[in-house]
């Protein structure tokens, strides 16, 4: 086995859902291969960890109020389209249709899927700023800054399996980042009304 | 009473049925406020998660393929939702805190209540808060559900390596916080 297919099934390994024949490569690996072996100490005890540790969870009264209010947020829907659909159909003339939008839209209408982007004041975030946040540097110092630990070694050979697992597939680990770059050119164009617009859908 | 299959509750719901979509409701909302709940880190996120995944579910039925499978649906749903919100959480950490929670403290939890919960975050959680929203993804969705590595490239439209790559990361930030965390 490789170290790189080793390494990712250590969880599941240390969880016992691994099957007896990848159980038996794993084991043998483990006691042949050092930098597995000590990586697979860190495994172990985030595996425990996790197992003694118990989440919060909600109650009874969170599991009963979830139909209801789901039901309430479909019947908002409905109640808005029935509004869309008379503003569509009552206002013939084009030209007063489009004074009720510019209306509509300064009235502010709640809309929950909006609710994050509602507050968000553009105009006071320096773009620069915002930028920050998503350049694609920082999205590669990600890739490079694999380790916790400043140790230079461990880095190095995590690296090299990292380089490995991505290898084993035709695209580059980069492709991982492809989703936000509509919003990344977004932002490098400086379009804060387009960057909403993509936050919201 | 028999269990009725997913696909005969859909064909109720499309022919008006609303106790049949109450009851897809029950049947999948833990499932999917976990999902939520492990890739946004905290209850509130995860209940927006929950409404809006029923709420995409109600509005695409009409469009569900009988023999798809109706939890996979959700479940991608649930992911991506999850990831969106972390997206656009990534914006509002320019904005005030009072600003940005104003209306947030208005929900069910009283503001006592929350404090409560975080004093209670598990290191595991703890751990979750600090990784970029996709490894949160992939480590929850690996390993929680044990979706395997070829349907998390799918739902997050990325190679299988890729995939990989981001989970070994994760586990290795994750084991290496929990590590710092146990030896002070
Ligand atoms: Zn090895």
């Amino acid at each position: 086995m490789k170290c790189s297919d080793v390494v990712i099934m250590l969880p599941e390994y240390f969880r016992g859902k691994t099957s007896e024949a990848s159980s038996g490569n794993i084991s043998e690996h483990l006691n042949t291969c050092s930098s597995c072996k000590a990586e697979s100490i860190h495994v172990q005890a985030m595996v425990d960890l996790i197992r003694k540790e118990k989440a919060w969870e909600p109650d009874s009264f969170y599991w009963n109020s979830i139909i209801p209010k789901v039901q309430d947020r479909i019947e908002q829907r409905r109640n808005r389209s029935r509004f869309e659909w008379i503003i569509r159909f009552i206002m013939p003339a084009a030209a007063a249709a489009s004074v009720l939008i510019i209306l509509l839209t300064s009235l502010n209408m709640p809309n929950s899927d909006n609710r994050y982007t509602d507050n968000l004041n553009l105009n006071s975030i320096p773009v620069s700023e915002l930028s920050e946040y998503y350049t694609v540097q920082s999205a590669f110092s990600e890739f490079n800054q694999l380790s916790l630990d400043s140790s230079g070694n461990e880095e190095s050979a995590d690296t090299e399996i990292l380089k490995e697992i991505v290898a084993q597939d035709d695209n580059n680990i980069v492709s991982s980042y492809f989703d936000d770059k509509e919003i990344l050119d977004l932002i490098s164009q400086e379009n804060e009304t387009a960057i909403v617009a993509a936050l919201q859908k | 009473m028999e269990q009725k299959l997913d696909h005969e509750l859909v064909d109720e719901i499309l022919r008006g049925n609303n106790q049949s979509f109450n009851q897809l409701v029950k049947r999948y909302q833990e499932r999917i406020y976990w999902t939520a709940r492990r890739i946004v880190n905290s209850h509130e996120d995860a209940d927006d998660v929950v409404q809006n995944v029923f709420l995409k579910m109600y509005e695409g039925l009409k469009y569900f393929r009988g023999d798809s499978n109706l939890f996979t649906w959700l479940y991608r749903i649930t992911v991506n939702d999850s990831l969106n919100l972390l997206r656009k959480k990534r914006f509002l950490q320019f904005i005030p805190y009072e600003e940005y929670f104003e209306d947030k403290m208005q929900t069910s939890e009283s503001a006592h209540d929350k404090v409560i919960r975080q004093e209670y975050q598990t290191s595991l959680e703890r751990a979750i808060e600090k990784l970029p929203p996709k490894q949160r993804a992939v480590f929850s969705m690996r390993y929680f559900n044990e979706t395997p590595f070829e349907e998390m490239a799918k739902i997050l439209k990325k190679s299988v390596g890729g995939t990989k790559a981001n989970y070994f990361q994760a586990v290795k930030k994750i084991s290496g916080m929990m590590r710092k965390e146990l030896t002070g």
